[in-house]
């Protein structure tokens, strides 16, 4: 039995070191922007414990490297493996919004959502789903409520901001920059807005 | 019939307007389209009136369907017969986002059915299929399509119909131009007015408003020059059934969002004709209203 288990406790180590390895070499490929590399590698992790940490991971990486529709591919692969995955929610969202497939986006962004309520990554990508949609109304009533929820964070009150402009509310978009601008000192939208309106 | 059915001028609207509402997997809207037109210098026709109704659905950005369903009552005169129409319109498209290209393809096909109670059938029993592909580029700067359309009508007459077409974004997206060539061939020319092929180019200028008191969210004005006959417009989803060719013309019309996904569109325009058997060129003066809802 000792010679038996000497054999499998090495092949998983072995495995183990070569899984490792690869997950390294793919941040390694990947900060030097080999994103095509990258995700090469991860294909050996394909059948893996974390074949679907791996796949969105591929995802990630056919993204950043501009590859939308394979990275949707990917994202969706990894929720087939894992349905209750938020991560591959919010994940197939970046590509679905550079192809400007808002509609998609806002979808999978409200599924993250109807799970995790005040996910704060599926409201920012539904807010730039929103407004590409140019549903500025709606727009502005959700960046209020996430400004409620991230009192500190300038990026609810920069699309509070544009829907009020949007909406031809001078004042309220006015409101809504000197808000940036107090969580964010000289953002450059906030400070246009505010230089063109008169009230900066 | 002649710019009468071109009343439809609220697809165009429709079919773009499956981008601009609340979120959601079918994004389906309902529209209703209304138009009165006098002609004037006509030896044969009086006015005419119409009214349709247009359902369109969006599946997320994957593609969507436009069913329509127009009525048009032609008055005549000079012992011509009225006519009474009734014209379907089914049109359905895909879209696709080539990693290659940074903007939308859209392959769409569009089928026209016309039954009006034309005793002579030169107008009725007409259909027409008509394909188009297009690509705009997500900046909306750039707009290309490429459409055909085949026509069939009772009489030994068919016609053939390219559109080539492009369209520009300018001043960051406040104004849009649409230039679009019409090369019409007409299988038979004893059918058409003794024309074997017509030429024709239309401006669309869509300028969009910043916040107004009278919550105008654009104004349009169009123009066609050159000559058109029996054309399919994509834009309309209509087909110009009667034998008179069109020389030209002009709209000018205003769009308000009405909120909740309503809007509202006014148009009035003059389209210049010419029926070459009787040596008559007239003129007709219409308006058009178009409503819409999304939901």
């Amino acid at each position: 039995m000792k010679r038996l288990a000497t054999p499998l406790l090495a092949l998983f180590c072995l495995t183990a070191q070569a899984d490792e390895g690869a997950w390294q070499k793919s941040y390694v490929l990947e900060a030097a922007g080999k994103y095509a590399d990258a995700e090469g590698v991860l294909n050996a992790l394909a059948n893996g414990p974390d074949a679907d940490f791996a796949l969105m991971r591929s995802g990630w990486l056919a993204y950043r490297d501009g590859s939308y529709n394979e990275a949707v591919t990917h994202y969706q692969r990894a929720l087939e493996r894992n349905p209750k995955s938020l991560e591959a929610r919010n994940g197939i969202t970046l590509p679905l919004l550079a192809q400007q497939r808002w509609r998609e986006a806002a979808m999978y962004a409200r599924q993250t959502i109807a799970e995790s309520a005040w996910d704060y990554t599926a409201h920012v990508r539904l807010l730039v789903a929103e407004e590409g949609l140019r549903d500025w109304r709606g727009m502005a009533e959700h960046a209020k409520h996430l400004a409620e929820r991230y009192p500190a964070d300038a990026t609810a009150w920069v699309y509070l901001a544009r829907a009020q402009a949007w909406l031809g509310n001078v004042r309220e978009a006015g409101n809504a920059y000197r808000r940036v601008l107090a969580r964010y000192p000289g953002q450059a939208e906030a400070a246009a807005y505010l230089a063109k309106n008169g009230a900066g | 019939m002649t710019r009468l059915v071109r009343t439809t001028l609220g697809m165009t609207s429709l079919l773009l307007a499956g981008t601009a509402c609340a979120a959601g997997e079918w994004s389906p809207s309902l529209g209703a389209q209304a138009a009165y037109g006098a002609y004037s210098g006509s030896q044969l026709r009086d006015s005419f009136s119409s009214y349709g109704l247009i359902l369109s659905s969006d599946y997320l950005e994957k593609g969507g369907l436009t069913l329509g369903l127009n009525h048009t009552d032609l008055a005549a005169k000079g012992g011509a017969q009225n006519i009474r129409q009734n014209a379907l319109f089914a049109s359905g498209r895909i879209h696709a986002t080539p990693d290659k290209l940074a903007g939308r393809l859209t392959a769409r096909l569009d089928l026209h059915a016309i039954d009006n109670n034309d005793t002579s059938r030169d107008s009725d029993s007409v259909t027409a299929i008509a394909p188009q592909v297009s690509y705009l580029s997500f900046d909306k700067k750039h707009y290309y399509d490429l459409g055909y359309a085949h026509s069939s009508y009772k009489n030994a007459l068919s016609v053939n119909q390219w559109t080539p077409t492009v369209g520009f974004g300018l001043n960051e997206g406040t104004d849009w131009v649409l230039l679009r060539g019409w090369l019409i061939d007409p299988s038979n020319a004893a059918r058409a007015q003794g024309k074997s092929s017509t030429r024709g180019l239309e401006a669309k200028w869509t300028h969009w408003l910043a916040a107004n008191a009278a919550r105008v969210d654009n104004v349009k004005l169009g123009l066609n020059l050159g000559e058109r006959i029996y054309a399919v417009d994509p834009d309309a989803g209509s087909v110009a059934n009667l034998a008179d060719i069109q020389r030209g013309g002009f709209n000018l019309g205003a769009e308000w969002k009405l909120g909740q996904g309503m809007s509202l569109l006014a148009l009035a325009g003059q389209d210049r004709f010419r029926n070459a058997t009787l040596a008559n060129d007239y003129r007709l003066n219409y308006a058009y209203l178009w409503v819409s809802g999304q939901w």
